[in-house]
C-alpha cells in the first residue's frame, strides 16, 4: 500500500488534491456554522456581526493589507512548524523560538550601528539564529536521551520567556520609556513599509517568498527527502541508510530559524520597540497553519491567509457588534479538528475514487483498477 | 461530482443568504445625527481587568451620562493581539463620523503618535501614558499621566499605620517598571510614617496565575510575618486579597475599589481591604472631554494628575474608615495635604535605571 | 541563607508543598491512565480549565457544591470523549486534538465566562461553592507531621486516594490489565480479543476525570473563584510528571510531588535576592532536568536502546 501511495497516478493525486480541498472547506463552513449559533444565542444584532465576520475583511483596501500583515507572522510560524512537523518532531518550541528571534534583531537593532540594508538583514539572520537553537534543543534531547519533545519543549517555553524577560528587563531596557521595552528601534534596522498606513512591510513579503524556498527545500533537496521520509516512517528510514539523529536535528535547526526569523521580522516590521512581557502566541497559531496546510509549504500561505481573515474578520467583528473576539478560539479549534481527522468525509472520497475507477475500467480493459482498489484500501486502513 | 456540485452551490447560497442579511442590517444603526460628537475608546486588551479598562469604560459612561445625545460614545476591545491595534485606530481615523479617539497604556502612545500627524481633523486622547511632544507634531494629541506613586504612598503610609509587625507582603505581577512604581511609592509612604516597615516582595511573572499569587502571599503571612498585603498584578491579584481573608490579615485593593467588588458577595474579603489604590481613569477622560467640549483643552500637551486634582487616589469607603482609627485617618490626609503642597517628595521608579529601582526594593527587605 | 534553609524546612513549606502537588497530581493521573492505554493526552489543559468553570457554574447556579462537581466531572469526561472520537474514530492526531481542545478552552471559558457573568476574567460576582477541608482527628494531634498532614482541603486527600486506586485499577483490575495490553501491543491485545478503541475511549475518560478534578481544585478548593487562564500550564506540568513518573502511579506520585516542591521552592526563594525571572524558572528548569536524567538513567538501564544510540550517535 505504501508503495502505492508513494507513487500514484496523476489522476488519483488530484482526486487527493480535490479532496483535501473540499475536506478544508467543508471543516471552515461547520465551524463557521457552530460559530453563527454561539453568536445566535448571545448576541442581540447576530446577523450584523456574522456579516462583520465574514466580509469586513474584505470592504477595503486597507483590510486586505491587514488580513496580508496578520497572516505574515503565521507564515513564518507555519513553515517552522511544517519542517519540524515533517519529520514527525511534535516540537513545540516554535513559541519560544518566535519570542527569542524577535528579542535577538531587537538587540541587534539598538546596539549595533550598521548601514541601511545590512542592519535588518542581520538582526534577521542572528533572531533566526536564536530561535534556531531553541528548537534544537528539545531535539537534541529526542535524539540523544529519547525524552520526549512534546513535554520539553512545552517546558522549554517558559524558561526562554523569563529569560528574555530578564534580558530586557536588565540588560535592554530603556528607563526613559517608562515601560518594559527596549530603546526605539532605529530607522536603519527597520524592515521599510510597503503600503502607507498599514503594517504591510519587506518582512510580509519576504514570509510568501520563504514559502517557495522551503518548498525547494523539503521536496526537492535531499536533506529534505530524509526528512520527509524520516517523518513518515522512521524504522524504514534508518534500513535505507538515511541517519535519522541528523536528519531530526537539521530540521528542528530549519524550522526553529524560520520561527525565529519571523519573530525578527514582526519587531522590524510592526513594532517600534520590543516589548513582549508574554509568548507571543505564534507558535501554536503555526501548529493550526501546518495542520490546514498538511505541512506543504507551498500551501502554508493559503492556511495563514484563512487564519488571518478570520481574525481580521473575528476583530472588525468585535468592533461593531457585542460578540466578544474569544468566540474564534472555538472556530479555530474545531477546524483543526476537522482538517486533522483523517476519516472526515473519507466515506465519500472513496465513494468517489471507486466510481472514477469504474469507469477507468470500462474504458481501458482494467489497466489501472489495482491502483485505485490500493488507494481505497489505504483510506479504510 | 454532481454531489459535491450541489453541496458547493448550496453553501455559496447559504454565504450569499448571510451576505444579504447582514449587508441590510449594517446600514440601519446609523448615527443618530450627525452633529452628536462621537467619541470612540479603544481599549488595547479586553474589559474586566477590574482595573484602568473597567475605569476608561465608565469614564465613557460618565461622558455619556454629562452629555447625553450631544455625544455618541463607543467601547472597542482590540483584544490583547498587538498587532491589532494600530489597524484598529487607523479604521476608527478613518471613520468620518469619529471625532475623537481615546485610548491608553504605554503600549499605544507609540501607535498613537504613528498615525495622529495623517489625520490632523481627528482628536487624539492617551491616558496613563506620556507623549515625546519634541519628536513630532501631535498637536491633535493630549495625553494624561498619573502620579500613581503619590497614591501609593498614602496606601503605604495606611498600611504601616494598621500593621502590627511592620512587614508588608508584595506580590508584582511581574518585575517591571509599572509595577516597581507602586512598590516604590509603597516603600516611602510606609517608612515616612514608620522607617523600621520591612517589605518582602515576590513576582508571579504573569498577571493569570491567582494560585501562585495566593500560595506566595501564604507564604508571606506565613514565614515572613506580613500583616498586609498587596498584590500588584492584574486578576491575579485577587488571589493575595483570598489568602488575607483567609489568613486574617490585612489587604490593599488595586486600581479599582476592590472593597465594592466583594461587598454583599464575600463579606470576609472585603472587609479585610483597608483601602484600594486607585487610579480614577474615569475622571481624567471626563475632565479631558469636557473641557474639550468647552474648547478649553490644550492639545499638544500632556497633563499629569496627582492627589490634587483626585485622579489617583484612596478608596475612603465603608472598611477604611471601620479598620483606620479617626486618629489614622487624620494622619493619612495629613500626610495627602503633604504631598499636594509639595512639602514631601514622593520617589518613582519611572525614568530610572532597573538596577537602582532594585537596590532601593531590597534595602527595604 | 539560613533563613531559606529554615524555610525549606518549615512545617509550611511541606504543607504548601503537598497543596502545590494536588492539581498536577490529578492530571498526571489522568495523563497516566491514557498513557498507559497508548494514547498522549495533551488536552488535560483544556480539561482542567473547563472543569474549574463549569464547576464554578455549576456550584454557583444550583448552590450544591455536589452539583458543582458533577458539573465539573461531566465537561471534563464530555472533553474527554470529544478527544477520544476525534483520534481514535476520525483518525486526528492525537498531539493536534490536544492542541485544538487547549486552544478551545482558553477562549471558550471566557466566552461563556462573559456571557454568564458579564465579566471576562473573573466569576467573583457569582456566590460559589468550595471544597471543605478536613482535620484528620488521631493524625492531627501528631506534633509535626499532623500540621503536615492534616487540615488539608478534602480534594488533597482525595488526590492521594486516587494514587492508590489508579494503581490498583492499572494493575490489579481487568479492565487495567486491558489497558496496559493495549498500550504496550495494540494488535497483539486486539489479537486475543481485546476491542482496542473501545479501551482508549474507556481511558480518556477517566483520563478526563481525573483531570475534572485537577481543575475543581484549582476553582474550588485552592481558590474560591474561576479566574482566566488559571491552569497557567499546570495540564502540560502533569504531562512531564508523568513521563518522568516511569509509567507507574507511584512513580507519577513522586514526580508530580517534585513538581510541588519545585513550585513552592519558586515561591519561597523569591526576596533572596535573585532576579525574580530566574525563580519564576524553578519549575520549568526542574522539569527539563528531571526529563534528561529520567531518559538518561533509563538509556542506561537498556543495553538494547544503548546499541541504538551509539547507531544514532554516530549519525549525528
Amino acid at each position: 500500500m505504501k508503495q502505492a501511495k508513494s507513487r500514484p497516478l496523476p489522476t488519483n493525486r488530484q482526486i487527493e488534491a480535490r479532496f483535501t480541498l473540499i475536506r478544508t472547506l467543508t471543516a471552515a463552513v461547520i465551524a463557521l456554522a457552530g460559530c453563527l449559533a454561539l453568536i445566535l444565542t448571545v448576541s442581540e444584532e447576530p446577523w450584523e456581526a456574522f456579516s462583520a465576520f465574514l466580509f469586513g475583511p474584505l470592504e477595503s483596501a486597507k483590510n486586505i493589507a491587514t488580513v496580508f500583515e496578520t497572516a505574515a507572522p503565521l507564515v513564518y510560524a507555519g513553515l517552522a512548524v511544517s519542517v519540524m512537523f515533517s519529520c514527525n518532531q511534535f516540537n513545540m518550541a516554535a513559541e519560544g523560538a518566535v519570542y527569542v528571534g524577535g528579542l535577538a534583531a531587537s538587540a541587534v537593532a539598538v546596539r549595533l550601528s550598521l548601514p541601511v540594508v545590512a542592519h535588518p538583514a542581520l538582526a534577521l539572520l542572528l533572531g533566526g539564529a536564536a530561535g534556531a537553537l531553541v528548537c534544537f534543543l528539545p531535539g537534541l534531547l529526542k535524539v540523544k536521551l529519547g525524552a520526549t519533545e512534546v513535554v520539553s519543549s512545552l517546558m522549554l517555553n517558559y524558561i526562554v520567556l523569563y529569560l528574555g524577560v530578564y534580558v530586557l528587563n536588565y540588560l535592554l531596557a530603556d528607563p526613559q520609556a517608562g515601560f518594559p521595552a527596549t530603546e526605539r528601534l532605529p530607522e536603519t534596522a527597520k524592515l521599510p513599509t510597503l503600503i502607507s498606513r498599514t503594517h504591510f512591510h519587506v518582512g510580509t513579503v519576504l514570509a510568501f517568498a520563504l514559502c517557495a524556498v522551503v518548498y525547494l527545500y523539503l521536496y526537492k533537496s535531499r536533506q529534505g527527502y530524509a526528512i520527509r521520509m524520516v517523518g513518515q516512517n522512521e524504522k524504514f528510514a534508518r534500513y535505507s541508510g538515511i541517519k535519522v539523529g541528523g536528519t531530526i536535528l537539521s530540521a528542528q535547526l530549519a524550522g526553529g530559524f524560520l520561527a525565529g526569523m519571523g519573530g525578527a521580522s514582526e519587531i522590524l516590521g510592526s513594532y517600534s520597540r520590543f516589548q513582549w512581557v508574554a509568548l507571543p502566541g505564534y507558535g501554536f497559531d503555526g501548529v493550526i497553519v501546518a495542520t490546514l496546510a498538511g505541512n506543504n509549504p507551498l500551501l502554508v500561505p493559503l492556511g495563514a491567509l484563512f487564519l488571518g481573515y478570520l481574525r481580521c474578520g473575528a476583530d472588525i467583528m468585535a468592533r461593531r457588534s457585542d460578540v466578544a473576539t474569544e468566540v474564534l478560539s472555538i472556530v479555530q479549534g474545531t477546524i483543526i479538528l476537522l482538517v486533522a481527522s483523517k476519516l472526515f468525509l473519507q466515506r465519500i472520497k472513496h465513494k468517489y475514487i471507486v466510481s472514477v475507477a469504474e469507469k477507468r475500467e470500462a474504458q481501458a480493459a482494467g489497466a489501472d483498477a489495482p491502483a485505485a482498489e490500493a488507494e481505497g484500501g489505504a483510506a479504510h486502513a | 461530482m454532481k454531489k459535491i456540485l450541489a453541496i458547493t452551490m448550496a453553501l455559496c447560497l447559504m454565504l450569499l443568504v448571510f451576505a444579504g442579511c447582514g449587508g441590510q442590517q449594517t446600514d440601519d444603526p446609523a448615527a443618530p445625527g450627525t452633529d452628536a460628537v462621537k467619541i470612540v475608546l479603544l481599549i488595547n486588551g479586553t474589559l474586566g481587568d477590574k482595573s484602568f479598562f473597567d475605569s476608561a469604560k465608565n469614564g465613557m459612561d460618565l461622558i455619556k451620562e454629562k452629555y447625553g445625545d450631544k455625544v455618541e460614545t463607543q467601547t472597542v476591545e482590540m483584544t490583547y493581539d498587538a498587532t491589532k491595534w494600530t489597524p484598529a485606530l487607523i479604521e476608527f481615523s478613518e471613520d468620518p463620523d469619529t471625532d475623537i479617539i481615546i485610548s491608553g497604556t504605554w503600549q499605544m502612545v507609540d501607535r498613537v503618535i504613528e498615525v495622529a500627524p495623517d489625520y490632523p481633523e481627528k482628536k487624539y486622547i492617551v491616558y496613563d501614558a506620556e507623549v515625546d511632544y519634541s519628536s513630532g507634531d501631535y498637536s491633535n494629541v493630549y495625553s494624561i499621566t498619573y502620579k500613581q506613586n503619590e497614591a501609593s504612598f498614602l496606601a503605604g503610609a495606611a498600611s504601616a499605620l494598621v500593621s502590627k509587625t511592620n512587614v508588608f507582603g508584595f506580590v508584582g505581577g511581574m518585575d517591571n517598571v509599572t509595577i516597581n512604581d507602586f512598590l516604590v511609592g509603597l516603600i516611602a509612604g510606609a517608612q515616612y510614617v514608620k522607617p523600621e516597615m520591612r517589605f518582602t516582595t515576590a513576582y508571579i511573572g504573569n498577571f493569570d496565575d491567582a494560585v501562585k499569587a495566593k500560595e506566595i502571599t501564604l507564604s508571606q503571612i506565613n514565614n515572613q510575618n506580613a500583616d498586609i498585603v498587596y498584590g500588584c498584578a492584574g486578576q491575579a491579584g485577587l488571589g493575595s486579597i483570598e489568602a488575607a481573608a483567609e489568613q486574617g490579615v490585612y489587604a490593599l485593593g488595586g486600581d479599582a475599589d476592590q472593597a465594592m467588588l466583594f461587598k454583599g458577595v464575600d463579606d470576609a474579603k472585603a472587609s479585610c481591604i483597608i483601602t484600594s489604590i486607585l487610579k480614577r481613569v474615569d475622571n481624567s477622560l471626563l475632565r479631558a472631554v469636557t473641557a474639550s467640549m468647552e474648547g478649553t483643552l490644550e492639545w499638544g500637551t500632556t497633563g499629569s494628575f496627582g492627589l490634587s486634582d483626585e485622579s489617583v487616589g484612596l478608596a475612603e469607603n465603608e472598611y477604611y474608615e471601620a479598620i483606620l482609627t479617626a486618629d489614622q485617618r487624620a494622619q493619612v490626609e495629613e500626610i495627602k495635604q503633604k504631598i499636594i503642597s509639595g512639602e514631601i517628595e514622593v520617589p518613582t521608579a519611572l525614568g530610572r535605571d532597573t538596577q537602582e529601582v532594585k537596590d532601593y526594593i531590597d534595602a527595604a527587605a | 541563607m539560613p533563613d531559606i534553609l529554615r524555610t525549606v524546612f518549615s512545617v509550611d513549606f511541606v504543607y504548601s508543598a503537598l497543596r502545590l502537588t494536588t492539581p498536577v497530581l490529578f492530571a498526571a493521573l489522568g495523563s497516566l491512565v491514557a498513557d498507559r492505554a497508548g494514547v498522549i493526552n495533551i488536552g488535560l489543559e483544556g480539561i482542567m480549565l473547563f472543569s474549574a468553570l463549569t464547576g464554578v457554574l455549576g456550584s454557583a447556579y444550583s448552590g450544591s457544591l455536589f452539583v458543582g462537581m458533577l458539573c465539573a466531572l461531566v465537561t471534563g469526561m464530555c472533553i474527554a470523549l470529544l478527544m477520544a472520537y476525534f483520534s481514535l474514530q476520525m483518525k486526528a492526531d492525537i498531539v493536534l486534538t490536544g492542541v485544538a481542545m487547549n486552544l478551545v478552552a482558553s477562549g471558550g471559558t471566557v466566552f461563556i465566562l462573559y456571557s454568564v457573568c458579564g465579566d471576562k476574567s473573573v466569576s467573583t460576582s457569582l456566590t460559589s461553592m468550595v471544597f471543605p477541608t478536613v482535620d484528620i482527628p488521631v493524625l492531627g494531634d501528631i506534633p509535626v507531621l499532623g500540621d503536615i498532614l492534616s487540615g488539608h482541603n478534602v480534594l488533597t486527600y482525595l488526590s492521594l486516594l486516587a494514587v492508590a486506586a489508579v494503581w490498583l485499577f492499572l494493575e490489579k483490575s481487568k479492565p487495567g490489565l486491558r489497558i496496559r495490553a493495549v498500550g504496550e501491543n495494540d494488535r497483539a491485545a486486539s489479537s486475543v480479543g481485546i476491542h482496542v478503541r473501545r479501551v482508549r475511549y474507556g481511558a480518556l475518560l477517566l483520563s478526563g476525570a481525573l483531570a475534572s478534578f485537577g481543575g475543581m481544585f484549582l476553582s474550588m478548593g485552592m481558590l474560591t473563584y474561576f479566574s482566566k487562564n488559571m491552569t497557567a500550564g499546570r495540564g502540560y506540568i502533569a504531562l512531564a510528571a508523568q513521563a518522568l513518573g516511569n509509567g507507574s502511579a507511584l512513580g507519577t506520585f513522586l514526580s508530580s510531588l517534585v513538581f510541588g516542591c519545585a513550585e513552592a521552592l519558586s515561591v519561597s526563594l523569591q526576596g533572596v535576592g535573585l532576579p525574580p525571572q530566574f525563580v519564576q524558572m524553578v519549575p520549568y528548569v526542574a522539569t527539563i532536568l528531571g526529563l534528561v536524567l529520567y531518559a538518561a538513567l533509563r538509556k542506561k538501564n537498556r543495553p538494547v536502546r544503548k546499541h541504538k544510540k551509539r547507531k544514532r550517535g554516530s549519525t549525528t
